[in-house]
């Protein structure tokens, strides 16, 4: 009969022959743990994710450049195939990387892998890792990534509007326990990661790399989802019609905390009629340049880690349109990013590391832009970068033949 | 005989003792499963345009 606790522990000891009791049963009981961990993984194997499972891939029709980002659920963060013999280029960046208008929708550097097909007699292929909204951290996951990649070349793309605001600083923190994972040799990151990540970020993080079980848990997550949406209350086989483009007023209806609120209207919240063109630039002039900020902690750490890093690197900054950069107030706003971009890069040298502080709309012809900052017409930049990687390759020797085609041969 | 039978009871207990930390160790990582399983997030990103 069990009476108290007590009773309860002798029952169990007497089943259980007293199983956790000493540190070598305790010891024998996380072995086992990690046993059945590991079995959930050959009992129930899953199929990783395939490229066609990120929708922007199907914007994408050339086969040797493909966005390599999973969900924004996924732990796994990125899908990094080996390509073999090709030089694979890992290009990083925010929604900058897109090429947005009413005819055609593409990727900047798919487009300016046509351009560069084919290096020291190798094809060329493009990781792209597109981070949508992506914030100065995701960044620096995303380059942690690729440079634990077979990647032969970075190019990273450091939109203005986010680089050093530093009330926005992640976006994407399930890439968190991936990221532990390649810093965990070193040591210089670990100031970085303690900012950042929760212990359980770095705990699964480290198990992921062993144990399939927690690595692949978002594609067991959505199995197990499938099985349980009739417990749902929410109807996703028959959503109500679209209602169309809401107005800002209806934003606001639809937001599901004050957060929201706060991230799109922090700026002006007096402003009734506040355009997209204001918004952004008071993004950009909410760049803090005070020095000593975890935006600059981020950026020194991005550009020690690619200075440190043994393939070439190449960073720029996408353009503002140039009717917003006739405007003395972008202009005045951006050249304090660029100038704290400038001297932060100064202080990580690297033999292989070109850092482009200067916005590409200061030397680019006219563009067509969506705003001030998301082109719709991607030639002329398509062209310089082309130029750009090709030229950076063969100063730094990386390599000894690289041609850009011009845009006519280019398929 | 009774010595046989002591020794036969230690290695029942010492078996039972295995079984049961093996079996708590097999639950315990299951838990773990199931609770990563359950946190990680499903639901989609939606890009609000800012």
């Amino acid at each position: 009969m069990i009476h108290d606790v007590k009773d309860a522990q002798a029952e169990l000891d007497r089943l259980a022959g007293g199983a956790g009791k000493g540190p070598l049963s305790l010891l024998r009981i996380v072995a086992w743990m990690f046993v059945g961990l590991l079995l959930i993984g050959f009992a129930w194997p899953v199929a990783q994710p395939k490229y066609s499972d990120n929708k922007y891939n199907h914007k994408i029709l050339d086969p040797l450049a493909k966005i390599v980002t999973l969900d924004k659920n996924d732990t796994r963060g990125f899908k990094r195939p080996n390509h073999g013999k090709a030089f694979t280029i890992a290009w990083i960046g925010p929604s900058t990387l897109q090429s947005i208008s009413k005819t055609s929708y593409t990727f900047i550097p798919a487009d300016v892998r046509k351009r560069i097909p084919v290096i020291d007699g190798r094809n060329v292929v493009v990781d792209i890792y597109f981070l949508s909204g992506a914030r100065i951290m995701d960044l620096y996951a995303a380059t942690q990534a690729a440079l634990h990649s077979r990647a032969d070349m970075i190019v990273l793309d450091l939109n203005p509007l986010w680089v050093y605001n530093d009330t926005e600083l992640q976006g994407w923190s399930n890439l968190n326990g991936l990221t532990a994972s390649h810093i965990i040799k070193s040591p210089s990151q670990w100031s970085l990661g303690a900012q950042f990540f929760s212990p359980e970020d770095v705990l699964t993080g480290l198990a992921a790399t062993k144990i399939p079980a927690i690595r692949d848990r978002w594609t067991y997550a959505q199995k197990v989802r499938n099985h349980l949406s009739w417990f749902s209350v929410l109807n996703e086989k028959t959503p109500p019609p679209s209602s169309g483009p809401l107005s800002p007023l209806q934003q606001v209806a639809a937001m599901t905390d004050p957060l929201q609120f706060w991230v799109k209207y922090r700026f002006s919240p007096t402003a009734k009629n506040q355009s997209i063109a204001d918004r952004q630039l008071a993004f950009l002039q909410g760049a803090n340049l005070s020095g000593g900020t975890i935006s600059d902690d981020v950026v020194s750490h991005l550009f020690g880690i690619l200075a440190g890093a043994k393939i070439p690197a190449y960073v720029y900054v996408p353009p503002l349109s140039q009717t917003a950069l006739k405007d003395p107030r972008f202009s005045a706003s951006l050249a304090k990013i660029e100038n704290h971009l400038a001297a932060q890069a100064a202080q990580h040298p690297g033999p292989l590391l070109l850092v482009n502080s200067q916005s590409l709309g200061r030397v680019l012809p006219p563009m067509e832009f969506n705003d001030i900052v998301h082109v719709a017409k991607d030639g002329p930049m398509v062209t310089y970068l082309a130029h750009a990687i090709c030229n950076h390759l063969l100063n730094t020797k990386t390599v000894q033949h690289c041609v850009v085609l011009p845009p006519t041969k280019a398929k | 005989m009774r010595r046989a039978a002591t020794n036969k009871g230690k290695v029942m207990n010492r078996l039972r003792k295995y079984f049961g930390e093996a079996a708590i160790g097999l639950v315990l990582g299951g838990l773990i499963f199931l609770a990563l399983v359950a946190t990680v997030g499903t639901v989609p990103f939606i890009y609000q345009g800012y």
